[in-house]
């Protein structure tokens, strides 16, 4: 049976660093998509989720488990993607040709689906990210957390030390952001309909 | 009134008890929510189509006092652009420009009895023909030929020709080598950008070209799993039809006999 992360930072706290890696395994890639999703670069999202850990390790010490250990390390990526975009003075760049593979696609395609519906997929993959890409940081990172991490609306609202009802309302605009220039992508969509 | 707090509570199913029916009831009556609900739904569905790509991390925290600093947190897998540096690509372009150089010098290297033939140029492949000799209306140049035969064989004298010949060779070849060079080295960038975008290109048309034959196989196995059940549900049928005949035949079979036993 594995352990709880509870567990694990209990027993890295105590300093068994294999529980640590445990932890660094678990948590990894959400922590990696988080911070691609956010700026939008591969190798950039690969050393935000480095530092991410490693600064959880060295602060290790200090986690009093208020928070989960999860939302602890989100908050630890957020900060990290803040700095990178302040730094680079530039917004999150859509990269999604690197994160669609046709030939994944492909095999995991369903028989009925062509490829006329993969390449679909693909482009509407492609115009999220543009889409994405194109909005507010608060807004964008209200989405994120909400739609690809889901995270309750109290839990987000923590994380980024607002009230409630403003993620509510950065959820609400940044959609209808999202849905105006998706929208304006009909082209690709010909035949695609919203459920 | 519309309330978007609760539209967006309602669109994450997070609205409960009275307050869920009473949005529930507004929806009823308010053809501009329900529009949004759906449409923010839509939205919904094309975020899921958006995936990070699979990462080629695999770093883990050790102990600093066994290893160096720098390995406290190590990548497992170097990515590709670890290794593709200027100077590499620098390197692959003189070598595709040495490679041409020797083809175009086309460059032979021959062992027979006599020693080692080193020969450069283009050359007819009959040894026959003379100097300026043509055949079919091609100009033929004949190729330049150094033959190093084995020592004491030749004299002296011949030997030092042959070698000043080789010489000769050697200086005409490397005159040529330095001006492709120069020219190459003048235009690497350019020689460099177009590499990169025919591998770039060749590699999303093979992308394009297995994605299709991947859809394709599935569609074909698809198929001839459907084609499979047909004969499979035609077997099945025939066995039946099989079955029923025989059992009519064995029912008459048994008439027959009853009927004769009770005639007896």
């Amino acid at each position: 049976m594995s352990s709880t992360d509870e567990e694990l930072v209990a027993r890295s706290q105590g300093g068994d660093m294999d529980s640590f890696n445990q932890l660094v395994m678990r948590w990894e890639r959400p922590i990696y998509a988080l911070a691609y999703r956010t700026i939008g670069r591969e190798e950039d999202a690969r050393d935000v989720c480095q530092e991410t850990f490693l600064r959880a390790f060295r602060a290790l010490k200090g986690f009093k488990g208020q928070a989960k250990f999860s939302s602890w390390l989100y908050r630890i990526a957020l900060n990290l993607c803040r700095d990178w975009i302040r730094r680079e003075r530039r917004q999150p760049v859509a990269q999604a040709p690197e994160g669609v593979d046709l030939i994944e696609l492909a095999s995991e395609a369903t028989p009925a689906e062509t490829i006329e519906d993969l390449v679909a997929r693909q482009e509407i993959s492609q115009a999220v990210a543009r889409a994405m890409a194109g909005l507010p940081e608060d807004q964008r990172t209200a989405i994120i957390l909400k739609e690809y991490h889901g995270l309750t609306f109290q839990e987000i609202a923590d994380m980024l030390d607002c009230p409630l009802s403003t993620v509510k309302t950065r959820l609400y605009q940044g959609l209808s952001v999202l849905r105006r220039q998706l929208d304006r992508n009909t082209g690709f969509k010909a035949g695609y309909k919203h459920v | 009134m519309c309330n978007k707090d609760d539209l967006v509570s309602f669109l994450y199913d997070d609205l409960e008890g009275p307050a869920r029916a009473a949005f529930e009831g507004h929806l009823r009556g308010c053809a501009g929510c329900r529009d949004e609900l759906a449409a923010m739904r839509g939205v919904r569905a094309d975020l899921l189509t958006w995936s990070p790509p699979e990462p080629d991390f695999a770093f883990r925290i050790v102990n600093e006092s066994r290893v160096t600093p720098a390995a406290v947190l190590r990548p497992n897998v170097p990515s590709w652009r670890a290794w593709f540096t200027p100077a590499a690509g620098l390197a692959a372009a003189a070598v595709l420009v040495l490679a041409a150089a020797a083809g175009l010098a086309r460059v032979e290297i021959h062992k027979d009895a006599d020693g080692f033939t080193v020969r450069t140029g283009w050359s007819a492949a009959a040894p026959s023909l003379a100097d300026g000799e043509s055949r079919g209306g091609f100009g033929i140049t004949r190729a330049q030929d150094v033959r190093l035969g084995v020592p004491g064989a030749d004299t002296m004298s011949e030997l030092e020709a042959r070698v000043a010949a080789l010489e000769t060779a050697s200086r005409n070849g490397a005159n040529v080598r330095n001006a492709a060079m120069l020219s190459a080295r003048a235009s690497n960038e350019e020689v460099l950008k177009v590499v990169r975008d025919l591998l770039s290109q060749s590699e999303g048309r093979q992308k394009t070209e297995l994605a299709i034959r991947i859809s394709q196989v599935l569609r074909d196995v698809d198929a001839q799993r459907v084609a499979d059940l047909n004969r499979v549900q035609q077997g099945m049928g025939r066995m039946d039809a099989s079955i029923a005949t025989e059992a009519e035949a064995r029912r008459e079979l048994t008439n027959i006999i009853l009927t004769n036993s009770k005639q007896r």
